[in-house]
């Protein structure tokens, strides 16, 4: 699973916050928290989600192929 | 004795929150450049990683890894950051911070003032967090709407798209004086509380009206006025 995007945004988001974390009196600092980190987290785990759902579609799509091969060599063997 | 042991021996909320929130930030950050520089060869069938007990498959230790790094730590990072967020809201302090509010602090804490907001601190009728106290309003909803306000107040700020002097945006609610002051023996013993009561619960009649100036006024608040480096020294200056 690629997750290199996801990774590098939530890095910069995590920086952010420890920053804030560390100086809470700064308003600029809660702004950057508020209104960028806390989406950055989101579309993280939004892209993450996503990106896992795929997968398991991929990997259900692959089951079902699997099972239709199956079927299909039984047929043969039938006939 | 346990509670003054206690006292001791704990550290303040904002001691625990910094360090919490630090080293969760940088685990975070340590579980992100470990999923940075996961390779294809990482992930094959036959590689395990072994956790003490536990023998995992290393694709399976990975998703784990990820998820914990892109879903679990971030929204411990988010909830700890977030306590700074509220606590400081509800803080005089954290008003204080925007050097647009300083006008209001400043005169409250003045011990000649004598607008409702210096009265009301001089006289220790609110003990403390006495900005949000009169400034969110009673209720889920409120508190809620009042958060909502605050968020814009603080993207105002920061983009510099205010204009002083500031002004409160929409209506002043009676329910957040009455919420304190009907019933007690002072309030019911002046007579035009009960003429006007009607009114001033269905808010047609603002408790100002008549009670004077809660904070210096928008003239003196204006930047160039006679009044507006006074009230806009910082603190201990």
């Amino acid at each position: 699973m690629n997750l290199r995007l996801q990774a590098v945004l939530a890095i910069v988001a995590f920086v952010v916050s420890i920053l804030y974390v560390l100086r809470p009196s700064s308003a600029h600092l809660m702004a950057l928290f508020v209104f960028f980190a806390q989406p950055l987290f989101l579309i993280v785990a939004l892209l993450y989600l996503r990106r896992g759902f795929k997968e398991l579609r991929a990997s259900i799509v692959a089951v079902m192929l699997l099972h239709r091969l199956i079927d299909d060599l039984r047929e043969r063997e039938v006939r | 004795m346990n509670s003054l042991l206690f006292a001791v021996c704990l550290p303040a909320m904002s001691t625990v929150v910094k360090v919490a929130g630090t080293l969760l930030g940088l685990a975070g950050i340590l579980l992100c450049l470990r999923v940075l520089h996961v390779r294809p060869s990482d992930l094959t069938d036959t590689r395990v990683i072994k956790l003490g007990a536990v023998i995992l498959p290393a694709a399976a230790f990975y998703k784990l890894l990820s998820f914990l790094g892109l879903i679990v730590v971030p929204t411990c990072v988010v909830g700890v950051a977030n306590y700074n967020v509220f606590e400081r809201a509800s803080k005089v302090e954290g008003c204080a911070s925007c050097h647009i509010m300083r006008p209001f602090v400043n005169d409250m804490h003045d011990a000649h003032s004598d607008t409702l907001a210096a009265r009301h601190f001089r006289n220790k009728w609110i003990a403390e967090d006495q900005c949000y106290h009169c400034h969110s309003d009673y209720g889920l909803s409120g508190t809620l709407s009042a958060k909502a306000e605050g968020y814009r107040h603080l993207a105002r700020y920061v983009t510099a798209t205010y204009h002083e002097p500031v002004r409160l945006r929409g209506h002043y609610l009676n329910g957040i004086c009455l919420d304190c002051h009907r019933g007690t023996a002072k309030f019911d013993a002046v007579a035009s509380h009960q003429t006007v009561g009607d009114r001033l619960d269905s808010d047609a009649m603002n408790c100002l009206n008549c009670h004077g100036l809660v904070h210096p006024t928008p003239a003196q608040r204006t930047p160039g006025s006679s009044d507006y480096e006074r009230l806009m020294r910082e603190e201990g200056k």
